[in-house]
């Protein structure tokens, strides 16, 4: 049992998502790192898609009701195991009552602000759909549908003790680095409004910087910059989107859809950010900007090969390493 | 047994022929110890009664495995260690990298980082020194 001690706020139970019930309406959900998370997982042996906490705000305390194998993945908070140091992205080992602590992030070298406190075994929590990610719009999922609260306990998943400790692995913001003149860049898909758009908008959209702003959450990503213009005024009926697609309301400034976007809306789409990069955005702190990349299918299919590879090779290095104390 | 002494001409030989870049032998007569370091092998013989002498009060922490050294963890700025840092046994010095994998430096006792002998980001053979540590006790004799 994990038991929290300071929430912060909008801390949530996730796993990889809930795909495949779209067609009821319901979002996907999960992780806005994913890739921290089936890390994360991999680290202590898990499947990729056990559920994690998803930590955006600190501090965040929690005290381990029993020994415990755990990892800090994400964003780099400091984090601290009874006030010693411990490293991020590491396998560590908990004794029983030992209290683990995250601080704001530090940016010194990759900029994130999302933490994943991954654990051995899981947080067990009910699956819903098929998941275990928080839909906190229909409050279902996760622990009782809702952000986590000061005092809540959660139960972890029985483990066979696989996981080892005192290893960890590189971060993919440093091994899978994407930028554009020294700024975050995501590869971006034209979407099916894009040709209704000025010329000037397709150029602004693809050479100027986006900032994220304040107005920026799980649901989705405000972003502030030039204004974009369609050559017509456009009137759409809501169609079903997905994370990722960049839609321009009448304002001209873009919304990018995020985890917990509703399963359908009626704003033009100019793009759609690849599912490769999707990690990236749900790192990107909010005031920060990021640049836009223009991007082939074939391009973006490359992109998510890349990811599962680089995946199966931390699996593979992890297994290797475990069972025999050596990497060749 | 056969005395490795007599084959230390094969021994070179073998070596010359790996990326491996220290042999240590140790036996009742003394250390043999190999270096190789790309080019050339360079052999040193240390007496057991010279070897116990000369025994240094620091401990040179080598590389359990090839790998890229790392000073620091790559999320930070700033390197683990300093030099004349006290540690306690167990604290990760310093990292190798295979490939996505980090592994620790760990220190083996308590003591004072003495020396650091790898440069940040370079690649490290098996057995390439890393750090030295003037374990505690040492400097009390």
């Amino acid at each position: 049992m994990i038991e929290v001690l300071s929430a912060g706020a909008l801390a949530t139970v996730q796993d990889l998502g809930r795909t495949g019930a779209l067609n009821l309406g319901v979002g996907t959900s999960g992780a806005m790192d994913p890739l921290a998370l089936a890390a994360g997982n991999i680290l202590l042996r898990n499947e990729e898609n056990a559920a994690a906490l998803e930590i955006p705000l600190f501090p965040f305390r929690v005290r381990f009701t029993r020994p415990t194998v755990f990892a800090v993945t994400g964003a780099d908070c400091a984090p601290q195991l009874d006030e010693a140091p411990v490293l991020p992205w590491w396998a560590h080992r908990a004794d029983a009552g030992q209290v683990l602590a995250l601080a704001v992030p530090s940016a010194a070298t990759w900029r994130a602000c999302r933490a994943y406190l991954c654990i051995a075994g899981g947080i067990d929590v009910p699956l819903v759909l098929g998941s275990r990610s928080t839909q906190l719009r229909g409050a279902f999922g996760g622990l009782e549908g809702r952000p986590l609260r000061d005092g809540d306990g959660l139960p972890i998943v029985a483990t066979s003790d696989r996981a080892k400790t005192g290893f960890g692995i590189t971060p993919p913001g440093l091994a899978l680095p994407l930028e554009v003149d020294g700024l975050p860049a995501v590869r971006v898909l034209p979407a099916a409004e894009y040709d209704s758009f000025t010329p000037s908008s397709h150029e602004a959209l693809w050479s100027e910087p986006w900032k994220i702003t304040s107005q920026s959450d799980r649901y989705g990503y405000r972003l502030a910059g030039p204004e974009l213009r369609p050559q017509r005024p456009m009137e759409l009926r809501s169609h079903g989107i997905v994370p990722g697609v960049i839609q321009v309301p009448h304002g001209g400034q873009p919304i990018i859809q995020m985890r917990d976007a509703q399963p359908s809306g009626g704003y033009p789409k100019i793009g759609t950010v690849i599912d490769a990069d999707l990690w990236r955005l749900g790192q990107a702190p909010i005031g920060s900007r990021i640049r836009f990349v223009l991007c082939s299918w074939d391009e973006a299919l490359d992109a998510l090969a890349a990811t599962r590879r680089w995946l199966s090779n931390v699996r593979r290095l992890v297994e290797l390493y475990c069972d025999q104390g050596a990497v060749r | 047994m056969t005395n490795p002494l007599n084959h230390v001409d094969q021994l070179c030989a073998f070596l010359a022929a790996t990326d491996i870049g220290l042999l240590e032998l140790k036996g009742p007569a003394g250390v043999l110890r190999l270096r190789h370091d790309g080019a050339r092998v360079e052999v040193e013989m240390i007496e057991a009664a010279a070897a116990a002498l000369i025994s240094p009060p620091t401990q040179v922490i080598r590389a359990p495995v090839p790998g890229i050294y790392l000073d620091r963890h790559p999320l930070r700025s700033q390197p683990s260690v300093a030099v004349g840092t006290e540690v306690a046994a167990g604290t990760p010095l310093a990292f190798l990298q295979i490939g996505p994998l980090l592994l620790p430096v760990p220190a083996p006792e308590d003591g004072l980082v003495a020396e650091k002998f790898a440069e940040h980001g370079a690649t490290v053979g098996y057995g390439a020194p890393l750090i030295g540590l003037q374990p505690h006790g040492s400097d009390a004799e």
